[in-house]
């Protein structure tokens, strides 16, 4: 199961099947630009696409500064 | 560990720092000469901070340049302390000097007070004000030129923000600043937030801190939102503004009048009508 870890704490599991991740951040409404995704705790590139036992994080970009 | 959604190419940690760096250092060449003190308006965000980090990284060996951080305290509870202490931290371990300046002392008031009950014009009066502050900073520090942390979501957004005023003076900058304000340069114009962000989480210098309380009043976060779906299915677009805005401001230079600066008749700094913006909004109820 892959289980993702949203920007507002909240936690989603996701099911097994292998997916990109930019269709998983559309599935959550998520636009993949203004996110920063880490796969089992290393930075990634939405291009990749999960195995079943993933843990995803995804961190929204916080403006300004 | 990121896509160029522009180009499709992916790109490590390295080589994404080595593209920035040399981003940096093109504007960095373009705009920098010898014998400069930048001052590097530092919020203590994640942009200021790679900023710092970049500039110290390619100016800490020359002995020509000299960088000062400055910091603008607008008074906003609950929000700058936090990036205040960021700040302190991240000159304290790259040994740079670093001035703090509060809207207190330049209006008597911090933005808290200045704003309440006209919350929807905060981004518009804080902007305004910071810039009176910052330069002011710079000026009682001998500051020859001021690096602002301004990145391209940053700078296709103000673009944008101009073009739904009507405001073409801005657009073009067509305003006769040389010799009157401290030159400002943004090196980290051409890079985008995701970048910044990256790069700083890989170089272990991120803090997550929280977002400007008035932030959601401002027109730019309806902007923000629209440009970055526009980047998601047109990928590429915030730098084609930039280019488009170069490309206009280049054609209509020598056509549109410059707009000539004079005193304030309140406070001395330079403005188009004779009252600042900033003495302007500090004398509205």
């Amino acid at each position: 199961m892959v289980r993702v870890y949203l920007p507002d704490e909240n936690v989603r599991d996701m099911g097994q099947d292998p997916i990109r991740i930019e269709d998983l951040l559309h599935k959550l409404g998520i636009n993949p630009v203004e996110v920063i995704v880490a796969r089992n705790g290393e930075l990634t590139p939405e291009s990749e696409i999960t195995l079943g036992e993933d843990v995803i994080r995804v961190y929204r970009i916080s403006h300004g500064g | 560990m990121y896509i160029d959604r522009a180009t499709g190419h992916h790109q490590c940690h390295h080589h994404l720092g080595a593209s920035i760096l040399e981003r940096v250092k093109k504007a960095l060449e373009a705009d920098i000469k010898p014998g400069e003190r930048i001052g590097i308006a530092l919020s203590g965000g994640k942009d200021s901070t790679v900023l710092l980090y970049l500039l110290h990284t390619l100016c800490s060996e020359r002995k020509d340049i000299e960088l000062l951080a400055l910091t603008v305290d607008e008074g906003i509870d609950g929000y700058r302390e936090h990036s205040l202490v960021a700040a302190r931290e991240v000159t304290r371990r790259f040994d740079i000097a670093h001035h703090v300046i509060t809207f207190e002392q330049i209006t008597g008031s911090s933005l808290d007070q200045l704003v309440s009950g006209r919350e929807e014009r905060s981004c518009t009066i804080c902007g305004v004000l910071r810039r009176k502050a910052l330069q002011k900073l710079a000026r009682d520090h001998g500051v020859t030129v001021l690096a602002t942390g301004h990145c391209l979501n940053d700078e296709a957004q103000t673009i944008l923000m101009n073009c739904f005023r009507g405001d073409l003076p801005h657009l073009l900058r067509t305003t006769e600043s040389t010799n009157v304000y401290i030159p400002r340069i943004k090196p980290l114009q051409m890079v985008s937030e995701k970048e910044i962000t990256l790069y700083a989480m890989g170089e272990g210098i991120y803090i997550d801190l929280p977002e400007c309380p008035y932030a959601y009043h401002a027109l730019r976060t309806e902007v923000r939102t629209m440009l970055d779906h526009l980047e998601l299915v047109s990928p590429g677009t915030m730098e084609r503004i930039l280019t488009f805005q170069a490309r206009v401001a280049a054609s209509s230079s020598g056509i549109m009048r410059e707009i000539p600066l004079i005193p304030c008749d309140r406070c001395g700094e330079p403005c188009i009508s004779g009252r600042c913006r900033s003495c302007t909004f500090l004398e509205s109820p």
